[in-house]
């Protein structure tokens, strides 16, 4: 019932950080609560429409040069937008997930298990991280093929600036080698932190500075990473 | 020539004609699909439905002209880059526009450093009555501000003080009780009843 009461505010926007992810969690598990979340926004469309005020005649000028140079996302895949209600259910139910694993974050998506192991000391700090990156409103995922059997599942949300990849089925790295991953964007490739392995033989990584890429990149370095990568990466589409 | 706007659907702009037929809530979800394939006079069709509310209630929270024309930029640049993910089973796209830009204004009073602005504007409930900038009030908008000032009336004093500093300040609810001086838990129940009380006096069903 907590929860619950918190909807009103969630609409309104008026909740602390930490109240709005538990109302993003009851939301997604309670239909009454995402039809009372609709029509009260509802209502609010109708208060905003009665402050209506023209802005001035240059903005949409301003608007348009900038959406010329402004590269749109590409649409949600067709399984999220036959998910009913506000969230994507994955969205909601994550963040218990994430708490009830220790040192294991794992989350059930559909058929993809995504296994993130962590240190001890870097669970609070990277579960956090994850939640808030999955829990972003616009939060979007992506699948693509690395080559041979590796196959990647990359979640990234402009608002949060931050991508989250975990790569199935890649070879073991060599020793003293570990792989890179890179955004690629029209002006070449920008390091994106190194993978770390995980359970299951999955890797993993959260990196942040995302900007706006158009594929994601991995390649297989020295330890510790390179400036630019060695060899051309792996890629797949954003 | 009237049949042609009428047949569009849409007024041709903020200098156009005083009547003006509103797109309905499935022109629009067509209309932003059309601007996720890149079609920037869908978008400019949003844009002439949505730019005055958008900026009316950034400006409401925000109360600074320019900064609000800088939000509601943001606003919409915001909705180019992601309305290839509008879902239109989660709402309309009137509201899922209204959401960020509430959200932005929000956003954006939170990180201000004077609290000057908000104070000012924490004085005020009912919509403004001066038309911005001299530009044509249109009859469906005086409508429209009749009946909230109308629904607003209606509600207790408490209900009203709670949606104020609320959504229209940019407070959150534990500040609304701070300054209020009430439990927390009455600020939830009362902003809860105001705008069920509000739902119910201006006819919204989901």
């Amino acid at each position: 019932m907590e929860a619950h009461g918190l909807i009103a505010g969630y609409a309104v926007d008026a909740l602390e950080p930490e109240e709005r992810a538990e109302a993003e969690r009851h939301l997604a598990g309670c239909e009454e609560c995402r039809r009372d979340l609709e029509e009260f926004r509802e209502t609010l469309v109708r208060l905003a429409y009665s402050e209506s005020s023209e802005p001035s005649a240059e903005l949409w000028s301003r608007i348009s040069g900038s959406a010329r140079r402004t590269r749109q996302a590409p649409p949600a895949s067709a399984p999220e937008q036959v998910v009913p209600g506000p969230g994507r259910w994955w969205r909601g139910r994550l963040p218990w997930l994430v708490a009830a694993a220790c040192t294991l974050v794992a989350v059930v998506l559909g058929a993809t298990l995504v296994a993130v192991d962590r240190h001890m000391d870097d669970v609070s700090r990277r579960t956090a991280a994850v939640e808030e990156l999955l829990a972003a409103p616009d939060t979007h995922m992506h699948e693509g093929d690395l080559g041979g059997e590796a196959r990647a599942t990359a979640f990234t949300s402009y608002e949060m600036d931050a991508l989250m990849l975990v790569v199935e089925g890649l070879p073991e790295a060599p020793p003293g080698m570990a792989y890179q991953v890179w955004y690629v964007d029209e002006d070449g490739m920008r390091s994106a932190g190194m993978l770390e392995p995980s359970p299951g033989g999955r890797y993993s990584a959260l990196s942040d500075d995302m900007g706006e890429p158009v594929q994601v990149g991995v390649s297989l370095e020295p330890e510790g990473g390179m400036p630019e990568p060695s060899e051309p990466p792996m890629k797949f589409d954003l | 020539m009237v049949a042609v706007e009428q047949v569009s659907g849409f007024r041709s702009g903020a200098a156009g004609p005083g009547r003006r037929t509103v797109p309905s809530d499935g022109d629009l979800a067509s209309l932003l699909r059309q601007t996720a394939l890149g079609d920037l006079a869908a978008f400019e069709r949003v844009y002439r439905e949505l730019s005055g509310p958008v900026f009316g209630l950034v400006r409401r929270v925000l109360l600074d002209e320019a900064q609000s024309e800088e939000v509601a930029q943001e606003v919409f640049l915001d909705v180019w880059r992601n309305c290839g993910r509008f879902s239109p089973e989660r709402g309309t796209v009137r509201s899922w526009v209204l959401v960020i830009a509430h959200r932005k204004a929000v956003d954006r009073v939170r990180s201000e450093e004077s609290a000057n602005a908000r104070a000012a504007a924490a004085g005020r409930l009912e919509p403004d009555t001066t038309p911005a900038d001299g530009v044509e009030r249109h009859v469906e908008n005086t409508l429209e501000r009749e009946k909230v000032r109308r629904c607003l009336r209606r509600l207790t004093e408490l209900q009203k003080d709670v949606v104020r500093l609320t959504y229209y300040t940019g407070y959150t609810q534990r500040e609304a009780a701070d300054l209020l001086e009430v439990p927390l838990t009455t600020v939830k129940g009362r902003l809860r009843d105001g705008l069920i009380r509000l739902r119910d006096c201006l006819g919204v069903v989901a």
